[in-house]
């Protein structure tokens, strides 16, 4: 069954072609009927499953949370073991959904879903009606965590949405609250990769689906988000070398491993890597960051081995970036090679690449002539703005080559958003930022009327 | 990973589910019914929890904190830690001692919140130049544990917010007669094993739903 959105576009793929080939007289207008009906009683199978699949798991989800509060309402009358054969009741009967829809062979997403998010529910009603019952105190962390980590037999079991964004983020609400109360939640890189086998089996049902893409998603950007709070941040400053790093990583290793295009959907790790590193790159432009650095201005810490995975990412994100780069050359030259192909598009695809995947080296060389003073917070600031400029210069010019109009337009955004925080930078009265600020928003329409023009006329 | 791997998997995966939930549930239940039952003097606040329903938060006066002759780092935030208890005459638990290991006797087993080094002021007094008593430290450290395993006490949703208020209640000092008395709010519980579980809220000695029903006939 084709999923919803690539669905339609193949159907409409076909239906164009097939009216072209009746005009050219290679099929006739009967064949394109029969074609035009088996594509949309298809495309409609596939609509009406995903329209089960929805009511079906909001139906799920509601009662789930109304068990939940109904428990929740507690229920004083029932003695201790009515309470717990109660606790048990959800979870088991989900189990035992499982157990026999796999006996069964029953596969459909119809099923699997809305009982994925059933029994994710099922674990949290289950613990908090013990927890209820026997006046459990326990800490917010070790609820989430438990929760969480018992997802996972529901992540492998049903490889539904719910389960993997939920383990996701229960993983992250776990920090988040470990982070409040000033506690390590480093474990988080063990815990995290124990969903990763159970990505692959998604992704090997349907490599481009809903399913998997919003899984990356939710990986990559919770990954992301948590990296900040799991730093002990002893060490001022290494966290953008951290950051750099991670970004760099994202942003070429999605080059290597996601499909070629455009869709910013279906490369979560390369949008994500360019906007972070473009994001980071843009705030080290300005004097902040770069302000009481190295290890004189460091903290005291209770317990120092939790730096050590400090010192390690700032090692470790660089130098997988460095090697991810150097895979990515060593790519972009064997294609160079191959006859008939653009030589200068990836010429200058690849050093837009670089300077993208080198700037962790580029932030790790900055940050150490800052620590030992030898450059000021502005020159600092002036100079990252500087590869900054020359990294936007090489986005439009791989834009341009590639025909690529999210990479020209990118390219255009950065160097404008320069511009205009130089211009804030600088004490210049309102009458003056305003004509800057509409001729830069002139620069952005031309360039990009131009381009257009560009791109039509060579496709 | 194929179908023959991945099935006894989720089936081991399933059997943790339920492990967990059953262990969670027989330790609870074994301290009820092998514990030792004690007396721990409370000071609530009432707040709510959206998966486990209402509850009255716990401190309690004498086991927030306790001090230690050791210096502090040897006493770290988040160092699991055994709070040893001994009760007087009237049955109320207090700590007699904090220890690293299992000890003997009744012992609640927690974290440490915070940790500071002690200081006392100089004997004879000596007065700095901002006029405020010099200090030393003692060479103590002074423990805090907000985060004891019986800090909440789950009540029905339709007494809860009665609970609250005779709480709030019975712990001010009636005005205009000084004759009587304060009534002391206090945690029965049951320690077993490091576990504790709290068997019932006492107001005055009364147990909490009476003491709301004797309250509501009055």
């Amino acid at each position: 069954m084709a999923s919803g959105s690539t669905g339609s576009r193949k159907r409409n793929l076909i239906l164009g072609e097939a009216e072209q080939w009746v005009r050219e007289g290679i099929i006739d207008e009967s064949v394109r009927r029969r074609l035009e009906e088996r594509y949309t009683a298809a495309d409609d199978a596939a609509t009406s499953s995903w329209r089960s699949i929805v009511f079906l798991s909001i139906g799920a989800l509601l009662v789930g949370l109304g068990i939940i509060a109904l428990l929740a309402a507690n229920w004083d009358t029932l003695s201790r073991p009515t309470r717990a054969v109660i606790a048990f009741t959800p979870l088991t009967l989900c189990a035992g959904a499982w157990l026999a829809g796999t006996a069964k062979g029953w596969r459909s997403r119809t099923f699997l879903e809305p009982l994925g998010i059933f029994w994710t529910l099922a674990i949290g009603a289950g613990i908090a009606l013990i927890a209820q019952t026997y006046q459990i105190s326990g800490s917010a962390d070790s609820f989430t965590l438990s929760w969480t980590l018992l997802m996972l037999p529901v992540l492998y079991g049903t490889r539904a949405m719910a389960p993997t964004a939920g383990y996701f983020i229960g993983l992250f609400v776990w920090v988040c609250i470990r982070a409040e109360l000033g506690m390590n939640s480093q474990a988080y890189w063990l815990l995290a990769p124990l969903a990763i086998p159970a990505l692959v089996l998604i992704r090997n049902e349907a490599p481009r689906g809903a399913r998997f893409m919003a899984a990356i998603w939710c990986a990559t950007l919770i990954s992301t988000a948590a990296l900040g709070f799991t730093l002990e941040k002893v060490l001022p400053g290494l966290w953008f070398i951290i950051y750099s790093g991670a970004f760099a990583s994202m942003l070429v290793g999605g080059l290597l491993v996601e499909p070629k295009g455009d869709s910013i959907w279906q490369t979560p790790m390369r949008t994500l890597g360019a906007a972070g590193q473009a994001g980071l790159l843009y705030l080290l432009m300005f004097r902040g960051p770069w302000v009481s650095l190295g290890l004189r201005h460091s903290d005291r810490i209770d317990a120092p081995w939790q730096a050590v995975f400090d010192y390690a990412m700032a090692v470790a994100m660089p130098t997988l970036a460095v090697i991810l780069a150097v895979m990515l050359r060593n790519k972009i030259w064997r294609a160079m090679r191959s006859p008939d192909t653009d030589k200068r598009g990836h010429l200058i695809f690849g050093a837009t690449a670089l300077f993208f995947g080198l700037a962790p080296v580029f932030l790790a060389g900055m940050y150490a002539l800052s620590c030992s003073e030898q450059l000021t917070e502005k020159t600092a600031g002036l100079i990252t703005a500087a590869y900054l400029v020359l990294s936007a210069l090489a986005t439009l010019g791989a834009g341009l080559t590639r025909r690529s109009l999210l990479l020209l337009n990118s390219g255009v955004l950065i160097l404008l958003a320069v511009i205009i925080a130089r211009f804030f930078m600088e004490d210049y009265s309102f009458t003056a930022r305003g004509i800057a600020f509409v001729v830069c928003g002139v620069c952005f329409f031309v360039t990009n009327w131009f381009a257009s023009r560009k791109l039509k006329r060579c496709v | 990973m194929n179908r023959k791997i991945l099935v006894p998997l989720v089936v081991v995966g399933i059997v943790a589910q339920i492990a967990t939930l059953a262990w969670m549930l027989i330790q609870r239940e074994l301290t009820l019914r092998c514990g030792t039952a004690c007396l721990l003097e409370t000071a609530p606040v009432d707040p709510f929890d959206a998966f486990r329903g209402r509850y009255v938060s716990l401190a309690f006066n004498d086991l927030g904190s306790a001090t230690v002759p050791e210096e502090q780092r040897k006493w770290q935030r988040g160092t699991s830690v055994w709070l040893s208890l001994q009760t007087n005459d009237s049955g109320v638990a207090r700590i007699d001692s904090v220890s690293r290991t299992h000890p003997d006797g009744i012992s609640i087993k927690t974290r440490i919140s915070y940790s500071n080094d002690e200081y006392k002021a100089i004997e004879p007094t000596v007065t700095n130049r901002w006029g405020h008593a010099e200090t030393r430290k003692t060479g103590n450290t002074i423990l805090r544990f907000n985060d004891l395993p019986c800090n909440r006490y789950y009540l029905p949703e339709r007494i809860a917010s009665q609970a609250e208020q005779a709480y709030f209640e019975a712990n001010r000092q009636r005005s205009g007669d000084g004759n009587v008395p304060r009534q002391n709010a206090h945690a029965k519980v049951r320690v077993w094993r490091g576990n504790v579980v709290i068997e019932d809220l006492l107001i005055g000695g009364i147990p909490i739903r009476e003491f709301i029903g004797t309250e509501t006939t009055r």
